[in-house]
């Protein structure tokens, strides 16, 4: 876990540093994309995302359930960190969120790949057990999180909660 | 996850005491006006956490209520509990009916045809934080600008208490904004707060100058709290009552000792008037619940305010609990069931003490919940409904536009059933400091920046309520 959150923090330093060599996005006054709709990614050959390092192994056989949410929380809040400008963002929910991690964020920049262990069929990001996991938006800073746990069941005892609030 | 850590907004520490000093300090020399008329006093009652308004405000008729059955599903209240209301010619002429546990505000609403049963309240629906009005298209398409940090708690529940969408780098509070610009110019001259809470600190209550009282149940947060006993508090308290009662040398501090032992001595002042008022001074019987509680100190407060020499008071009271993710009717139900006898036991105080023409409360909430169930609960959403209750308020009307509650209908912005609101907070705030005694568009724009997005102060008309932001007051109130 430590070698990952190494890796993770490198990874990291790596995409700030491309980031701050772009040239600034044109932004609307509220700082958003105009559209989802209207997005215009880059056509050149993606960049490393920052989901590549920071959720390798995410719901593998070498994590446990805990420890990927863990790292699900420890790559949303490197996103938020770079990602600064996110007063009018949606991203209270599943879908939006991913919306917001493929790009449509004021960065105009993809941080999550577009397949892998944490999004199902529908684009959700999901738990080990292939449940989307559910959001609970406290405030702009933080986004709790929730997995259904082993039961599938979401807001039982088996559920999975961070931050942690045992 | 998040719903204990909703309920952390507020809190009666130590800083609160300590703010608490200028306040009561300044009481000790103040100007108390001796002119009785005249005195009004806002009352938020802030639910903490998103109420499910859907199901406190329910359409009544076949059609709309189907519409309402076919979203809700599981959630959906079956039509046969639901409590009708009876709206006055004013209304919107449309059937509404409320949550059965909410007996005691539908008599509020409905009246009794009596003058001992006046109509008192009404509902403000679909109403929400708006920087300025937006279709769902310009919602969509971002073509409006958006409130800041939509559907979470924090944000959500601090633009309710600020009425300011977009944010601020020095963030203050509508009513603090409203007790800078008329505490010196109708509290007579007394330096005693006007904004008084019973939920620890908040945003609300906060202006470039003002700062809240705050109080709890028991009264004022005094440094003899809990003496006499091994308390950690109590030992605290006696330890800085003993600090400032030294003799100092040096004149800085003996300015501040005595400045102090004055702040001290003006706040037991406080609590010994509120001790003197016995529970049954209103004539009437307050249920045991923590909301109960503080209605009634609320009431207390109230009743003090000649005491206190204010003329315009605000007081800030909140219950929390309203998250209802994982299962919504069981515990909505709970809680409407503690708060509705809490609420008219502290309106039937009004009216037996004589304030009920001088005192208006409204209720207010982070945001009201998806209309489309998560399996057992429903999430946070935008829009929702509210209720205005007082004296001045021409009840039994259902005011604002109800949105139509059918799947993707024209409001719906979707993920569940998120209402995009058709009156803003500001509106709503606009009337309420009409009635409280504000004037003059400039003082309205320091207050209510967004408010000619949505309305033109000039056009106000005491005599005539269409004229007002919503209309919900009764003519000639201010």
């Amino acid at each position: 876990m430590k070698a990952r959150i190494f890796g993770a923090c490198v990874a990291l330093t790596i995409l700030v540093s491309l980031i701050n060599r772009r040239s600034p996005e044109p932004e609307t006054k509220d700082g958003a994309p105009q559209n989802e709709a209207n997005l215009v990614f880059s056509k050149e050959p993606p960049d490393p995302v920052l989901s590549d390092t920071m959720l390798a192994g995410y719901a593998g056989k070498d994590t446990s359930a805990a420890e990927d949410l863990e790292m699900m929380a420890r790559f949303i809040d490197s996103v938020f960190l770079l990602v600064k400008k996110r007063d009018t963002a949606d991203y209270s929910t599943n879908e939006d969120l991913v919306l917001f991690l493929h790009g449509s964020n004021s960065h105009r920049r993809p941080f999550l790949a577009q397949d892998g262990p944490a999004l199902n069929s529908k684009g959700q990001l999901v738990d080990r057990w292939n449940s989307p996991l559910i959001l609970h938006p406290v405030s702009q800073k933080l986004l709790e999180l929730r997995s259904a746990g082993g039961d599938k069941i979401p807001y039982t005892k088996d559920d999975l909660l961070w931050p942690d609030q045992s | 996850m998040g719903e204990s850590s909703c309920a952390a907004l507020g809190s009666t520490s130590i800083m609160s005491t300590l703010l608490n000093l200028k306040m009561a300090n300044n009481a000790v020399a103040a100007d108390l006006p001796t002119d009785s008329e005249d005195r009004k006093t806002l009352v938020c009652l802030y639910l903490l956490g998103g109420i499910d308004s859907y199901n406190v405000l329910i359409p009544n008729d076949t059609a709309r209520y189907a519409d309402y059955a076919a979203t809700r599903t599981n959630l959906a209240l079956a039509q046969q509990s639901l409590l009708p209301l009876s709206q006055s010619v004013n209304g919107d002429g449309q059937e509404y009916a409320i949550h059965p546990a909410m007996g005691g505000l539908q008599k509020l609403f409905n009246g009794n045809g009596t003058p001992e049963g006046p109509r008192r309240l009404s509902f403000i629906s679909n109403i929400g934080t708006l920087i300025e009005p937006m279709t769902r298209n310009q919602y969509k398409d971002r073509l409006k600008p958006r409130p800041r940090g939509l559907f979470s708690h924090s944000d959500q529940s601090e633009q309710w208490q600020t009425s300011l969408p977009q944010g601020e780098t020095n963030l203050t509070g509508w009513a603090g904004r409203t007790a800078d610009i008329l505490h010196d110019q109708s509290n007579g001259g007394s330096k005693t707060s006007m904004s008084i809470s019973l939920a620890g600190n908040n945003i609300f209550q906060v202006g470039r100058d003002t700062q809240q009282f705050v109080m709890t149940h028991r009264g004022a947060l005094t440094f003899s709290e809990l003496s006499g006993n091994n308390h950690p508090t109590a030992l605290k308290n006696l330890a800085l009552r003993s600090m400032m009662e030294q003799q100092y040398n040096h004149l800085m501090e003996k300015a501040f000792a005595e400045l102090t032992n004055q702040s001290l001595d003006q706040q037991e002042f406080v609590q010994g008037e509120f001790d003197a008022l016995e529970e049954g001074f209103a004539g009437v019987s307050f249920p045991d619940s923590g909301i109960a509680r503080n209605l009634l100190a609320t009431l207390k407060t109230i009743a003090l305010r000649a005491k206190l020499g204010l003329r315009r008071q605000t007081i800030f009271v909140s219950r929390g609990g309203w998250d209802h993710h994982s299962s919504l009717i069981e515990p909505q139900q709970n809680l409407l069931a503690e708060l509705t006898p809490a609420l008219a036991a502290f309106q039937q105080g009004l009216e037996n003490c004589g304030l009920a023409d001088s005192v208006l409360t409204f209720s207010a909430s982070d945001f009201a919940r998806t209309l489309r169930s998560n399996g057992s609960g429903s999430d946070h959403a935008w829009g929702g409904n509210q209720f205005v209750m007082g004296g001045a308020v021409a009840g039994g009307q259902v005011l604002g536009q109800y949105p139509s509650l059918a799947p993707d209908s024209p409001n719906d912005v979707g993920r569940g059933g998120r209402i995009l609101p058709t009156t803003s907070v500001d509106a709503l705030v606009a009337e309420l400091l009409l009635w409280f005694g504000l004037e003059g568009r400039a003082n309205f724009e320091q207050v209510l920046p967004n408010l000619s997005n949505f309305y033109d102060i000039g056009d106000a008309e005491a005599s005539d309520p269409s004229t007002l932001p919503i209309g919900f007051l009764k003519p000639d109130s201010f």
